[in-house]
């Protein structure tokens, strides 16, 4: 899951980059609005923490801008995050009209600064289930049940503890189940630019999850990449 | 003092003013009475006496007894007629008896007194020389008169000037309407809702109050204005630093990993460091802000710039920037060393924060004659000239600023300049970078002491 978050103050961003990495989440830090285009244009996000101040122009505007490109992929130009992507504002700003004018923009919730911890990823996992089109916190996969509020893997009775990358990966392959994500989607989804991945990073995941859930579960590809088998 | 209403001074200065006219009309009413019944008083004495000396002239000269009068007046003057014989003796008369003093002995009139009252008398002699005749009347009788015209007017005076005040008395409450209308207009307005207060004077003479007051009610309406932004700003650019410094000790009790718990800790310094720099900054602006005066004295402009030099030199080494001046002769300006000081800190900060590391930043000092330039450039990525015009503005950044600026740095310089009556330019520098020119007024008498070099 890889999130943008659309900030200009850097402690606040740096905030909630390590609040969010703490969960798995990979996160990207766009400090104005011109620079949240770009990234928005050119790298895939499932999730964008927008503010609404900033040094040029009002976040809203870059939300304006991005809720009314046309579908992916329709176009050459069109952004690589899809123009549907959900958006969380978190704003100083926290009157009653200002929710109201971030969310009729097109923003999915509205979260005025101060922000909790818990509930600031309370609500990153809200609406990143709902942009997957469910309503519950529970991935069920056959007898295999993500529950990604807890981050862990039930397997019948059984509750199987998985590290915060581990869980992380297994829910970017538990998305759209039997589809096959490449390594380097993997590690966009699991490590935020700028870090350093070591390069078996993505390989070590795999064989602990295997160990934790099964030798079949993940199924390698060759040259290609990853896939969850459902079959199970 | 006492404070009387418009109504009451009105009434005490009219009832005080028309209370001396009507004396001195009175007055003056009096005298002329007096004067016109003295005349009239005397054409009777006349005529009575050409009446007497007719019958004086009979002879013998016989007096019948007076017969009792018909009818009494209250205006009827109480005369007397004396027949005097040319020897002196008094033969007769009418009317009262009065002593008999002295017989005439010229005609004509004379005022006599005769046992402590005083007479009008009219002494004539028959035509056959025989008998004088004076008729005469008490003083008393005459007066009587013009008193009585004198206190028929002083009545109608004490009737006319009250109801006169009670008349002014309404009619002044009538005219101070507009003015109790417009009060309490002004009184119903809310605070909350000060805007323009909808004043609508039925006077002329209130049009330029009413503007006079929606003039200040906007001038404070723009300030209340402005100051509730720049709190609600304030509280803003607070709330994101202190929110991060929440996020990151969220975190950071959640975190069992040794390296990235120093991170989170680290970051909470930093956040701390920041958001007490934004406090500083903040007061910095308030202190300058509530004042439109500072005691200025004559200020060496080389000190002071050295002053901050050596403030500013860790900052400067710390990020790697050159620091230059270029001080020029010996001069001085009319100014506030503290607060010039925090002005030049902050422009100096401020091309410290925006220069690459191995930069120049470089203050010059220049003698302009009545001014003194004082200039801060660096070799930055400069300032646009759409972006200059905002820059002063409090919480303005641009677009790329370095992390952890206040947005209040121009905005503090700005103030300070302003209690200075200083000017600032915005220009580029000779290498691209930008350029802040302070233009402070040189003192007219300059120090004599040399500048040590």
């Amino acid at each position: 899951m890889r999130i943008l978050i659309v900030e200009d103050n850097a402690e606040f961003a740096s905030g909630v980059v390590t609040a969010l990495e703490q969960d798995g989440y990979a996160c990207d830090i766009a400090p104005d609005a011109r620079s949240a285009r770009m990234m928005l244009a050119h790298d895939s996000f499932d999730l964008v923490i927008l503010d609404v101040g900033l040094p040029d122009g009002c976040g809203v505007e870059v939300l304006r801008w991005l809720r009314s490109l046309r579908a992916p992929n329709a176009l050459v130009d069109s952004p690589a995050t899809a123009n549907d992507v959900s958006v969380l504002i978190v704003s100083a700003r926290d009157s009653v009209e200002d929710r109201i004018e971030g969310l009729d923009a097109g923003s999915d919730d509205y979260l005025a600064k101060p922000v909790d911890k818990r509930e600031l990823t309370a609500r990153v996992r809200t609406l990143l289930r709902r942009a997957e089109g469910r309503s519950s916190a529970d991935i069920v996969l056959g007898k295999m049940v993500l529950d990604t509020a807890r981050r862990h893997v039930r397997i019948g009775d059984a509750t199987i503890n998985l590290s915060v990358r581990e869980f992380a990966l297994l829910r970017a392959l538990a998305v759209r189940p039997g589809a096959v994500l490449s390594k380097a989607q993997l590690e966009s989804s699991l490590y935020s630019s700028g870090g350093e991945v070591e390069s078996n990073a993505i390989e070590v995941h795999i064989h602990n999850l295997r160990k934790k859930l099964g030798d079949t579960t993940i199924r390698t590809l060759r040259g290609a990449g990853y896939a969850l088998s459902i079959d199970n | 003092m006492v404070k009387l209403s418009i109504r009451s001074r009105l009434i005490v200065g009219l009832a005080l003013g028309l209370s001396v006219l009507v004396s001195a009309m009175l007055y003056v009413v009096y005298r002329k009475a007096l004067v016109e019944a003295a005349e009239l008083v005397d054409g009777d004495l006349i005529a009575a006496a050409r009446v007497a000396v007719q019958l004086s002239s009979n002879t013998p000269f016989t007096v019948a007894p007076a017969p009792a009068l018909l009818a009494r007046d209250p205006y009827e003057t109480p005369l007397v007629v004396q027949f005097w014989s040319r020897e002196g003796t008094l033969l007769a008369h009418l009317g009262a008896a009065v002593r008999a003093s002295a017989s005439p002995r010229h005609s004509g009139f004379a005022d006599l007194e005769i046992d402590a009252r005083k007479w009008r008398t009219y002494s004539v002699i028959n035509n056959v020389g025989t008998v004088w005749v004076r008729t005469m009347v008490t003083a008393d009788g005459r007066n009587l008169i013009a008193r009585d015209i004198a206190t028929h007017l002083a009545l109608s005076g004490i009737v006319v000037v009250p109801l006169m005040l009670i008349f002014l008395w309404v009619y002044v409450a009538y005219l101070l309407r507009p003015l109790g209308n417009f009060s309490g207009a002004i009184g119903r307005t809310r605070m909350n809702q000060l805007t323009h207060i909808d004043l609508r004077p039925e006077a002329r003479e209130l049009e330029p109050v009413a503007g006079a007051i929606n003039l200040l009610v906007g001038r404070m309406k723009s300030e209340r204005d402005i100051e509730r932004a720049f709190i609600a700003d304030a509280a803003h650019e607070l709330r994101t630093p202190l929110s991060g410094i929440q996020l990151h000790a969220q975190t950071a009790l959640a975190e069992t990993d040794p390296v990235r718990l120093r991170r989170s800790l680290t970051s909470i310094e930093t956040g701390s460091q920041r958001a007490a720099h934004l406090v500083n900054q903040l007061l910095g602006l308030a202190q300058y802000d509530g004042v439109k005066k500072l005691p200025m004295m004559p200020i060496r402009v080389d000190g002071l710039v050295r002053n901050v030099l050596a403030t500013i030199l860790p900052i400067a080494d710390a990020r790697g920037v050159e620091l230059a001046s270029e001080l020029g002769a010996n001069v001085a300006v009319l100014g506030n060393a503290a607060s010039l000081e925090l002005m030049l800190q902050n422009l100096l900060a401020n091309a410290i924060q925006f220069s690459p590391q191995g930069a120049v930043v470089t203050v010059r000092v220049v003698d302009m004659g009545r001014h003194v330039a004082v200039s801060v450039s660096d070799q930055g990525p400069g300032i646009p000239k759409d972006a200059r015009r905002h820059i002063f503005e409090r919480f303005a950044r641009l677009p790329g600023s370095p992390a952890g600026g206040s947005g209040l740095g121009l905005a503090i310089v700005h103030r300070i300049l302003l209690l200075h009556r200083a000017r600032i330019a915005v220009a580029a520098s000779e290498n691209g970078g930008a350029m802040f020119t302070v233009s402070l007024r040189s003192t007219d008498t300059k120090p004599s002491t040399t500048t040590e070099l």
